[in-house]
């Protein structure tokens, strides 16, 4: 078991002529509850994907838990994609069935609990499900696992501020304590009061990564109102678009 | 975990073809009544006959037609598409993802020609009995005709059309795995790859034809053949082809969405 879950070196993802991703350097530890912040396009999902294995990065390298992207980050991992990925056919209990014959992780007993809390009757199509009910069962599945690093593409982007809260906390009360979350948003404000690092990317960059505690203190505001001050979109002079 | 990638694909024939498989057998019943009363009662013996056939090849153009749109579908959507979020996040490996949907696919393929041929011979205007009673006759004719070569030809036979069979889904396959690798369009890329496969493929063997006989290979050795022996080389010769060009699209295919899946 490596001491850091996640070590990137120069990490350049290119689409085309467009770079995605460039030069990015960090490294992350267990046991944080991590903000990957930044405006749309910025590359969140990006790197998301990259640590999921579902894109292959340009250049640079890339170890979680000190081993390339593979079967044991497959293992390890419990990723919360920013759409649906059902098939058809499928029904909440097939998940289930899928999730406990592929993650040693996957806590079944514990995934009926939340959909029941969650008022989700996992015996119904998911195809006939509505958007908000399908966003549930894919959380349940993503938490309802014993990982060692979460990635929450979104999790909080379509849906209203009462159920942003909710989500949080679910996230929150269920997550594995000895691992690690990271969390991709640009709405920081409903999620700074849970995160212990922030990572600020723009265009592909890292332009901050630090504690949350280390940038109140250092700069005196908080993270959100730093985010809008470096993210602050300059109107074009003359009033016109 | 070959077998429980396979446990969930067979899950999803099952969701597709239970209604389905059934509904052609029993359509082909429907029909096979409604048109003995036709024959009988109305239409003249021509007419009757011509809807007959056209029935019968009905029969076979919707059933490979689902079948055919079921194997890209399941590739297409099921590693390619938005269920590749879930399905390559897995911790299995890519040769397995793909050896599961190939054999899933052909076992559907196998089933589907044998309930369209089921559909066909229950159409058939005879008793039921006849029609069944003859083909069995048959079989057993081939195989208890005193000539030993009969039951080598059937397995050549069998091997060679699981083969192609192989073949032809796993073009499909790596067809969709080039068009991936483009960044738009990859439907049409994906077109474009599959004519591509056949283009070079025809191209091949015509190389090869055309090689063997500006180097003037002694062919006396076929002329020396009994035409058993050359039938068995023709049919062994095949399925080596078949056998090589299954290989080359699955690895080919399988390296792509180990080193270059790109799910956007």
């Amino acid at each position: 078991m490596s001491d850091l879950l996640i070590q990137s070196s120069h990490l350049t993802k290119t689409f085309g002529h467009k770079a995605a991703l460039r030069d990015v350097t960090c490294s992350i530890g267990r046991g944080r509850i991590v903000g990957l912040l930044g405006p749309n396009g910025s590359g969140k999902t990006t790197f998301i994907k990259i640590l999921c294995g579902l894109l292959q990065p340009t250049a640079g390298t890339l170890a979680v838990d000190g081993e390339p992207v593979g079967l044991h980050s497959k293992a390890i991992i419990s990723y919360l994609p920013d759409r649906m990925y059902f098939a058809d056919w499928m029904k909440a209990t097939d998940l289930f069935d899928l999730f406990q014959d592929f993650y040693a992780d996957f806590d079944r007993q514990k995934a009926a609990e939340m959909c029941r809390s969650l008022g989700v009757e996992p015996r119904d199509r998911l195809k006939t499900m509505s958007k908000g009910t399908k966003e549930k069962v894919q959380l349940v599945m993503v938490m309802a696992r014993k990982a060692q690093l979460y990635l929450l593409d979104e999790p909080i982007a379509g849906v209203d501020p009462a159920a942003r809260d909710f989500i949080l906390n679910t996230i929150l009360t269920n997550y594995n304590e000895a691992g690690t979350v990271l969390l991709s948003t640009h709405l920081i404000s409903d999620v700074e009061r849970v995160l212990d690092e922030a990572l600020f990317l723009r265009q592909g960059e890292i332009i901050l990564h630090n504690s949350v505690d280390n940038i109140r203190e250092s700069e005196g505001k908080s993270v959100d109102s730093l985010f809008r001050e470096m993210f602050r979109a300059v109107p074009m002079e003359g009033g016109r678009f | 975990m070959l077998r429980k990638l396979l446990k969930y694909d067979f899950r999803s024939v099952i969701k597709e073809f239970s209604i389905l498989w059934p509904a052609a057998l029993v359509m082909a019943l429907v029909m096979r009544f409604t048109l003995s009363m036709a024959d009988a009662e109305i239409l003249g013996f021509d007419i009757a006959s011509a809807i007959e056939s056209l029935v019968y090849f009905g029969i076979l153009v919707a059933m490979a037609v689902v079948t055919l749109i079921f194997i890209i579908q399941r590739f297409f959507r099921g590693i390619l598409g938005e269920e590749g979020y879930l399905m390559n996040t897995l911790p299995v490996k890519s040769w397995q993802l793909v050896l599961s949907k190939l054999i899933s696919a052909m076992v559907v393929t196998i089933f589907s020609s044998l309930i369209a041929l089921l559909s066909i011979l229950l159409l058939i205007p005879s008793s039921l009995y006849d029609v069944f009673g003859v083909a069995f006759q048959v079989i057993v004719d081939y195989f208890s005709s005193g000539r030993p070569d009969n039951a080598l030809y059937a397995l050549e036979f069998l091997i060679l059309m699981l083969l192609s069979v192989s073949s032809s889904i796993t073009m499909f396959y790596l067809a969709m795995a080039i068009g991936h690798l483009f960044g738009r369009n990859r439907i049409a890329a994906s077109v474009i790859a599959y004519i591509a496969l056949n283009a070079v493929v025809n191209a091949l063997v015509m190389v090869l034809a055309v090689a063997a006989a500006i180097l003037d290979i002694n062919m006396d050795f076929i002329a020396a053949m009994t035409a058993q022996q050359a039938l068995h080389a023709a049919f062994l010769l095949m399925i080596a082809g078949c056998l090589v060009l299954t290989l080359i699209y699955y690895f080919a295919a399988t390296y792509i969405i180990k080193r270059h899946l790109n799910l956007e």
